[in-house]
């Protein structure tokens, strides 16, 4: 299968620049299309992983979820996985996602597992790219298997 | 299809045979740096393709029927990877046991594998299911709409959904559940308007408006060739996925 790539974002509708303000003639009615990126995430122990994803500056992260296949342990203590960031300002855990069970098959949601004061990192990814990393707190147990969805808008540098 | 009154607007859409991707950097060596320690990381994010896929979604109706398993308008390429499900219900679904819907997608050989466990649709509303599996298999079947053996890794795959009609004969001495559906009479439909054990012998019968009296269950008669109270239910079904992600990516 053929795959088409734009340096992005990639835009759609039939009004491209707002010069008036009557809607359906002048009023811009363009959005962004939501991208998405997917890592394989696992419990081993050596945490923090890379996740291969790689979100381009300023973007909006939209949706984060993980798809489990094979249950993490949760050993009875409420053991947790984190979504990370590394870039060339450093490494900080947790700085998009913050304790999520991923102790069943299925999706799991991400909705109010951010870490308090970091809810500003999914409105504006920053300046810089960032590469995700994904960390648990059984790093041992080498049982679970998930897939990480990321979905975000390209650079949509929001400001309020 | 419902006629779009933007047709004419749109006329001059961009399609593309296969996954659209974006990012200012086309091509990296991400991969080799999956569940590589952090810390060990000798190169730089700024080398590292940025690049992901645009989300695409299909929609489509859904109706409640008396058949268990319907086709919908919905067909995703091979190898595509189902990002999340929505369900918008226009009006109530009446399952019994609220098992109103379940996707479903159809194997090479006719048979089916679940995207989905039976939802409960009884309220109008979004929904954005999450109990999707009950076994890891159905979960890389979302992972890759292509996983499973019986699918071929180069055939489009028929999105189909279970919208809780399934029926039976009638029983007798039977503990019946509200909304249940019956067969009794020559072939005609019933459906249960009171819950409870049904007569030692006889069951509903005729094709009147009227409730039927049958020892403590109670039936109503009905066409379950058309849309009638029995089978209400009216939804939209969206599926968001990347199309092929699989093929692309390994």
């Amino acid at each position: 299968m053929s795959t088409t790539t734009f340096s992005g974002p990639v835009k759609a509708g039939n009004i491209f620049n707002t010069t008036g303000n009557t809607l359906s003639e002048n009023v811009s009615n363009q959005g962004q299309a939501t991208m998405v990126q997917v890592g394989r995430v696992k419990e081993n122990a050596g945490d923090p992983s890379w996740t291969g994803i790689v979100i381009p500056a300023n973007s909006q992260i939209t949706r984060i979820a993980f798809l489990v296949w094979d249950p993490f342990d949760d050993s009875g203590s409420g053991l947790k996985g984190y979504v990370g960031k590394s870039n060339e300002d450093g490494e900080v855990d947790g700085w998009f996602v913050y304790r999520i069970a991923l102790t069943a098959v299925g999706l799991a949601e991400v909705t109010t597992e951010i870490y308090g004061g970091y809810e500003a990192h999914w409105k504006d990814t920053g300046s810089k790219d960032i590469h995700l990393t994904f960390t648990e707190d059984h790093p041992a147990a080498d049982k679970g298997n998930a897939v990480l969805i990321v979905e975000y808008i390209q650079n949509n540098n929001l400001v309020a | 299809m419902a006629v779009n009154p933007h047709a004419e607007t749109y006329q001059g859409k961009t399609q593309f045979s296969g996954p659209v991707k974006a990012g200012t950097r086309w091509n990296g060596p991400n991969a080799d740096y999956q569940q590589e320690a952090v810390l060990g990381n000798p190169i730089a994010v700024k080398k590292l393709a940025n690049a992901g896929y645009v989300a695409c979604s299909q929609s489509c109706a859904v109706e409640q029927h008396g058949s268990i398993t319907s086709a919908t308008d919905i067909v995703l390429p091979a190898g595509s990877m189902v990002l999340s499900i929505q369900i918008i219900v226009t009006a109530l679904f009446n399952a019994v046991d609220h098992n109103d819907l379940k996707i479903y997608f159809a194997k090479d050989d006719g048979g089916v594998l679940a995207l989905t466990d039976f939802l409960n649709l009884g309220a109008i509303g979004v929904y954005n299911p999450t109990d999707i599996a009950d076994s890891s298999a159905t979960a890389k079947n979302w992972i890759n709409i292509s996983e499973d053996a019986d699918v071929s890794d180069n055939t489009s795959v028929d999105i189909l959904v279970d919208s809780g009609a399934s029926s039976s004969a009638w029983a007798a001495s039977h503990d019946y559940l509200l909304n249940e559906i019956v067969t009794n009479d020559s072939g005609k439909y019933y459906y249960c308007s009171q819950a409870g054990e049904s007569a030692g012998s006889g069951g509903p019968t005729g094709s009147g408006a009227g409730e039927i009296t049958d020892n403590a269950a109670k039936w109503f008669y009905f066409d379950h060739t058309t849309a009638d109270r029995r089978n209400a239910g009216r939804a939209i079904l969206t599926i968001n996925y990347v199309p092929g992600l699989f093929t692309v990516i390994g």
